[in-house]
């Protein structure tokens, strides 16, 4: 995103701009998938920022040019006259411990569908947990604060929990392994070991979307 | 119940399991659910190389098993 007096209104502007991200987060990974199709790979200049709260303090003082953001930070900085120059979605995952044992994790994964499917019948309802938490409650208040209406909903997306495909897996591994974000001397399937989801995932009852 | 310590970050990302707690849905399920939230990264030099960067990043309750398992 980007300040509203900003002079770029598309991605291929931003060649050479710091932009800021969180390395090695979402934010990181999902810009390089954004701007890789508009600015050669030495042209995006990336700073690492931290958190959301200051890859937003940063773009909102003109520190850098944009930064890479995400709700509830994208409908305040959008509140504020902000704007998107690209727009990208990333898949989120759960990683438990080596001694998380199958039966609790299905019986965790089946309290957390029934979340998904509470949530995704009526976003609004639950709008007010992003709003409030404190990393962000005291900062949005700064900006004018926000409110439920201040949302578009249709980006908070939630789906039933489901292991990871191995085309997933090795897509992703061989993307960062082209942008040297990963020890190309070990395979795919070293880092991601699905051996819990695996096994619920037989459950046809549990996975069904 | 059984005892499970989770790692949250933004709500955005963990909100469904703010909602599972608060529903009472890992009750029913035998869960006594705890949440610790994950750490704010905030940093003062600003790198503009990932191999500077911990890529724990504020994951710090998991790497000391604190927690059994956290969002990404």
């Amino acid at each position: 995103m980007v300040r509203p007096e900003s002079e770029h209104s598309c991605p291929s502007s931003l060649a050479n701009k710091p932009i800021a991200v969180q390395f090695h987060a979402g934010s990181h990974y999902t810009v390089l998938r954004l701007l890789e199709g508009y600015i050669p790979a030495g042209k995006i200049n990336l700073l690492h920022y931290g958190s959301p709260r200051y890859r937003f303090e940063a773009m909102m003082s003109g520190e850098v040019d944009a930064a890479m953001l995400m709700e509830p930070w994208i409908s305040l900085a959008e509140k504020n006259g902000c704007r998107a120059v690209c727009e990208g979605h990333y898949l989120g995952a759960e990683n438990a411990s080596d001694n998380m044992d199958e039966k609790t994790f299905a019986a965790i994964n089946r309290a957390v569908i029934r979340a998904v499917d509470l949530i995704n019948s009526d976003k609004k309802r639950f709008i007010h947990y992003p709003i409030d938490q404190p990393k962000f409650a005291p900062v949005a208040k700064v900006w004018g604060g926000l409110t439920a209406d201040d949302f578009h909903l249709p980006c908070l997306r939630y789906a039933h929990p489901r292991p990871y495909t191995k085309e997933q897996l090795e897509d992703t591994y061989n993307w960062m392994v082209r942008w040297d974000l990963l020890n190309a001397a070990v395979c795919a399937t070293d880092y991601v070991d699905n051996r819990a989801v695996d096994s619920i995932a037989a459950d046809e009852t549990l996975f069904t979307v | 119940m059984k005892q499970v310590v989770s790692e949250t970050s933004g709500a955005v990302f963990s909100l469904p399991w703010f909602v599972a707690k608060d529903e009472g849905f890992f009750t029913e399920e035998g869960i006594e659910m705890e949440f610790i939230e994950s750490l704010s990264v905030k940093v003062d030099h600003r790198t503009t190389s990932p191999e500077e960067v911990d890529p724990i990043l504020g994951h710090m309750p998991f790497e000391d098993r604190q927690v059994a398992i956290y969002r990404a």
